[in-house]
């Protein structure tokens, strides 16, 4: 009997054995990449990247890649991260472009400048916009090729600006003439209640990038290259903050208090309000929504025109070995190719990231027939980086609080962003 | 038992005027007349699902009646509200307050209608020392016996000291023995404080020997309202027959024959002048004789009782049981003689099941 | 049998504890023990380990105008939903406990809330709160109410957060008060009326009290769940505008996965197991000497 048992033992592990070698066997040339992504499970996003995956793979034997669907970008990083330091096999990911001096603390990025090796890499790195790359670059090495990218654009209602007299073909270029037409377009019924507001920008989930906005077209930027220290209470960040929050208390062109960032679109459709500031991330569902007719208009200027860039990054990380890094590289190429990057930029709304991009055929033919999609192209020029320090989410957080401080009239502009400016200064001391 | 100041409670006289109940399509209870005298204690018995819970809730005005009346001392009380009946009620699970000391649930009601404390106290002191609970009064609920239970339950009507109590089978949960002495006592009880009481149960034990008068349901009428005597001696029904007696009385079918009636067809005529046709014999096991001279009959099998002895016997193609005295020496297979005598017959109209008086054995 | 009846029996007991006391260890006790040992430490950096600095981080939470603030809106949080929310419950279940018309549909539609997750019910609300095309506006507009900035606005944002709640919780806590209604025996409230208790009365002296079990029960979860419930956070407010509507266990997930400051995290998590310890323990060594269990 034992024997019998021993036997049947033997030839149980035998085939298990070969049955757990055998995948190995077939694939052993295979490269098997695991990238994190910031988006929920389930969105139409994720079917357009299987699809470009299971395109790229079949282009490209021997390279696989799984794609991990994390949530929102502070998710994705906490996932990616978690990943990480258990030592499971990630070698890339999409994170968000302002988390680059997170991930260098936690020294799990290598640079793209050591992964390139031919001219004809060198010269890809050379291709994207410049204002795209600047959230990726510090101390003069690129650390995140721009991917899944958006910038603040105005939408505005054309029917309301002929409804009040406004030319729909020309938005407000400046501070003063938004004031001017939102006073304009802000309508009110007999008894005084808003029916529509002239603008609307949005101070709830990311106020900061708002406020960059704002900052910048007053002539100022919120932090320096290294993200080590942050202008908060300079003049002219303090003379932006007063501007936003006159919109709503002194010109009542937009309405007091917070305005929230998820509902917004939702307003403007409703035409609710006139002007709006939003991501070109809602360019494609607010033209699947409107009724009216709407255009997409360039930020307007105080001392010159501004707008952040936002969003993701491509990311290589550390623990890849030699050969997955090169793999990972070659996708990132792949993804970031022009004809990619047009198709891409059509289907998400999300901006092209290259010049060349917008010179393919797709693309060109594109926005002739829907011009909006050319805005933030044009208004790149002007566009600036997101805001992005060492402990990014903390030193923001000092800013989002005292932008809604003021902005709910509990605090003086001065007064709060001198507060914002001690506390991101306490944290950010210990980098420099 | 010390006397209680019963003056204020003496009891009132209860009239029910054809009171019926219907829940949606079934008649609960059905036309039902009743005359309850000052004092009286009234069993109200009947099997389960005869509609005597049902009448005992809508004297106590926990349901509303859907046609009829009810008058309390004289007065009209349908539509009145329980609490302004002037009533009290024992339930069948007792409903005391688990989370109230004894002390509270007997008090419940007085201090709900914000009695003086000296009188409370005084009315619970007397119930106590009545009920034997002066060592229980500051336990829960919970902690009490079965009996202790359901002496509570009786404190908190006797403090109440309303002419008219309800119980609605009080004693069902005890056990045979603690029965016996409740039953007993409960019966004192009334007596002592000279209060109507109207008691349902279905245990013809406790009705035979607590009531004054039976009001004997069912199926939601009133087949029978008597003293326990006459309920015993002259059951008005096939149904009344059946219910009371321990065993019940034998009812056998008469089949016609010349001058009389035949106990099978064709059979001898065994009752001259008595007419067979459609008419059933009631007798009940205790009045049928062993003597020479009476009808031939085979002994089945017997049960032995101690006092008594039945024997099931084989009567002229059917069956009697006949109670003997515990003595007797019968055994299954002997053959006896029965003699029926004429005084303890009675007879039913076997289609409508009434008592036929009329009938008469003319032997 | 002999060699049996030598092992010893304690062996028995622990190796059959053995299971659950493992699961129980790994995920609960460890956790917990692994949090307050974590919070006398700095937060490990990249190649920097972590530091032992005893009760600083602890010291920095008295200095901490977030923390103080957030422990302020979760005590008002409490107070607004944690009596709003149980007496709504007692009020439906004694409502959809009657004989009236319609009880299965109402007892439907008090119970929806309860199954709908929090985030969908965050979304759905997000847009009820929506100045001028939210339903409230509309609602509200008749009576000369409008153009208010329900979420916006610091001093109403806690409240029409604190409102939500308690339209999400109150359904769950009348399941728990219906089953307990429906346990009290008819039959005392029957000889309660034959005494001449009115319905006010009735509910006072005997529902009230019978029902006081299911009230510590259900006050407990209460407390817990407005320490526990933040998703509607991240949806609706991300505990804005100013940390107006911030609560500690968002603050904590801000700490630990935002600013990535474990240490400091930790320490947040520590004040808050102590505060449910401590309601857990008022609640039990106080409310349950004064109720009646059966």
């Amino acid at each position: 009997m034992k024997s019998v048992f021993r036997k049947a033992a033997l030839a149980g592990v035998l085939v298990l054995a070969v049955a757990l070698c055998l995948p190995g066997l077939s694939r052993a040339k295979d490269i098997e990449l695991t990238m994190y992504y910031p988006v929920s499970v389930g969105g139409p996003i994720t079917g357009i990247i299987d699809g470009m995956i299971g395109q790229f793979q079949a282009e490209n034997p021997g390279i696989k890649v799984k794609a991990v669907y994390a949530g929102n970008y502070d998710d994705t990083r906490v996932k990616a991260l978690a990943a990480l330091k258990a030592g499971e096999p990630v070698q890339l990911s999409v994170l968000f472009s302002i988390d680059v001096f997170d991930l260098m603390d936690e020294d799990v990025v290598v640079p793209f400048d050591e992964l390139v090796a031919s001219d004809a890499d060198r010269q890809w790195m050379q291709s994207f916009y410049p204002a795209l790359m600047q959230n990726g670059m510090v101390d003069g090495k690129t650390y995140g090729i721009p991917f899944q990218r958006s910038t603040i654009v105005m939408y505005y209602n054309k029917d309301a600006f002929r409804e009040v007299g406004l030319d729909p073909e020309t938005p407000p270029a400046t501070w003063d003439e938004m004031v001017e037409m939102g006073k304009k377009l802000t309508k009110r019924d007999a008894s005084g209640k808003v029916e529509r507001w002239g603008v609307s920008i949005p101070s709830t989930g990311y106020p900061y990038w708002m406020f960059g906005a704002l900052a910048m077209q007053n002539g100022q930027e919120l932090m320096n290259d290294k993200g080590d220290a942050t202008m908060f209470d300079a003049p002219a960040c303090v003379e932006a903050l007063q501007f936003w929050r006159d919109l709503g208390a002194k010109h009542q062109v937009m309405a007091e208090g917070t305005i929230d960032w998820g509902t917004l679109r939702q307003k403007f459709l409703e035409g609710a309000t006139a002007m709006m500031w939003h991501t070109t991330g809602n360019l494609t569902p607010v033209r699947n929504g409107a009724s009216f007719e709407f255009g997409v208009a360039m930020l307007p200027a105080a001392k010159r025109r501004g707008s952040p860039t936002g969003g993701g990054n491509f990311y290589v990380f550390k623990q890849a070995t030699p050969e997955e890094r090169q793999a990972a590289l070659t996708f990132i190429k792949w993804m970031t190719a022009p004809e990619r990057t047009a198709a891409w930029s059509m289907q998400t709304g999300y901006v092209a990231t290259r010049p060349d991009a917008y010179e393919t055929q797709t693309l060109r033919q594109y926005v002739q027939e829907f011009p909006p999609a050319a805005v933030a192209r044009d208004q790149f020029q002007f566009a600036t980086a997101e805001f992005s320090t060492h402990e990014t989410a903390r030193v923001k957080k000092f800013l989002d609080d005292a932008l809604q401080a003021v902005l709910t009239g509990q605090k003086e502009p001065a007064q709060a962003l001198a507060e914002a400016q001690k506390g991101a200064e306490r944290v950010l001391k210990a980098y420099r | 038992m010390s006397e209680p100041s019963a003056s204020e409670c003496r009891g009132v006289g209860i009239s029910l005027r054809s009171v019926t109940k219907i829940f949606g399509a079934f008649t609960a209870v059905n036309d039902v007349s009743l005359d309850i005298a000052p004092g009286e204690f009234l069993v109200i018995l009947g099997p389960s699902g005869c509609g005597k819970s049902t009448l005992l809730r809508l004297v106590a005005g926990l349901e509303s009646v859907t046609s009829g009346s009810m008058l309390m001392g004289g007065a009209d009380i349908t539509a009145l509200p329980p609490a302004d009946r002037r009533l009290s009620m024992v339930f069948q699970s007792y409903a005391l307050f688990p989370h109230l000391s004894v002390r509270e649930n007997i008090v419940f009601g007085l201090r709900l209608r914000k009695r003086g404390a000296q009188e409370v106290a005084e009315r619970l002191e007397i119930a106590s020392r009545l009920l034997g609970l002066g060592e229980l009064l500051d336990r829960k609920p919970s902690e009490l016996s079965g009996g202790q239970q359901q002496r509570v339950a009786l404190g908190r009507a006797i403090v109440s000291k309303k002419p008219v109590c309800l119980m609605d089978e009080p004693l069902s949960n005890l056990d045979a023995k603690l029965r016996n002495s409740m039953r007993r006592e409960i019966h004192a009880l009334q007596r002592t404080l000279g209060i109507t009481m109207i008691y349902v149960t279905h245990d013809q034990v406790e009705a035979m020997t607590m009531a004054d008068r039976v009001a004997l349901l069912d199926g939601g009428r009133l087949v029978q309202h008597a003293t326990p005597a006459e309920l015993y001696s002259r059951p008005q029904t096939v149904f009344a027959a059946r219910f009371i007696g321990t065993p019940p009385m034998n009812l056998v079918p008469l089949h016609e024959a010349e001058g009389g009636a035949a106990l099978e067809p064709g059979g001898a005529v065994v009752l001259p002048g008595v007419p067979g046709k459609g008419v059933l014999l009631g007798v009940r096991p205790e009045d049928i004789v062993l003597a020479p001279g009476g009808l031939p009959a085979r002994v089945l099998d017997t049960e032995f009782l101690g006092a008594d002895l039945l024997a099931r016997c084989a009567l002229a193609g059917g069956e009697v049981l006949v109670r003997l005295p515990g003595k007797r020496e019968v055994a299954g297979g002997d053959g006896v003689r029965l003699v029926l005598p004429p005084q303890a017959l009675h007879f039913f109209d076997a289609a409508s099941g009434r008592r036929r008086d009329d009938i008469l054995c003319g032997a | 049998m002999t060699r049996i009846s030598r092992t010893p029996q304690w062996l028995y007991g622990w190796l059959l504890l053995l299971p659950s006391a493992v699961l129980l260890i790994a995920f609960t006790h460890y956790p917990i023990v692994r949090t307050l040992y974590n919070s006398f430490f700095t937060t490990p950096r990249g190649r920097i380990p972590a530091r032992f600095i005893g009760l600083e981080n602890y010291q920095a939470l008295l200095h901490d105008e977030i923390f103080l603030r957030v422990l302020v809106n979760n005590f008002l949080f409490a107070l607004g939903t944690i009596p709003a929310s149980v007496g709504l419950a007692l009020l439906m279940a004694v409502w959809v406990n009657g004989t009236l018309p319609g009880r299965a549909l109402a007892r439907t539609s008090f119970f929806t809330p309860t199954v709908l997750p929090m985030v969908a019910v965050a979304n759905i609300w997000l847009f009820f709160y929506t100045p001028q095309v939210g339903i409230l506006e509309k609602m509200l507009a008749p009576f000369g109410i409008h153009g208010v900035n329900w979420l916006g606005d610091p001093s109403t944002v806690l409240w029409c957060l604190a409102v939500m709640a308690v339209w999400k919780e109150a359904g769950f806590f009348m399941i728990f008060y219906l089953a307990a209604l429906q346990g009290v025996p008819p039959d005392l409230t029957e000889a309660a009326r034959i005494e001449g208790a009115g319905r006010w009365y009735c509910f006072r002296r005997i529902t009230w009290p019978l029902l006081m079990p299911t009230t510590i029960f259900v006050l407990l979860n209460a407390t817990i769940n407005c320490f526990k419930l933040v998703d509607h956070l991240f949806i609706m407010t991300k505990g804005g505008p100013d940390n107006a509507s911030s609560l500690l266990l968002y603050y904590i997930y801000e700490t630990a996965f935002a600013y990535w400051d474990t240490a400091y995290a930790s320490t947040l998590t520590v004040v808050l197991l102590g505060l449910l310890a401590l309601t857990a323990l008022v609640q039990f060594l106080y409310l349950e000497r004064r109720a009646h269990y059966r």
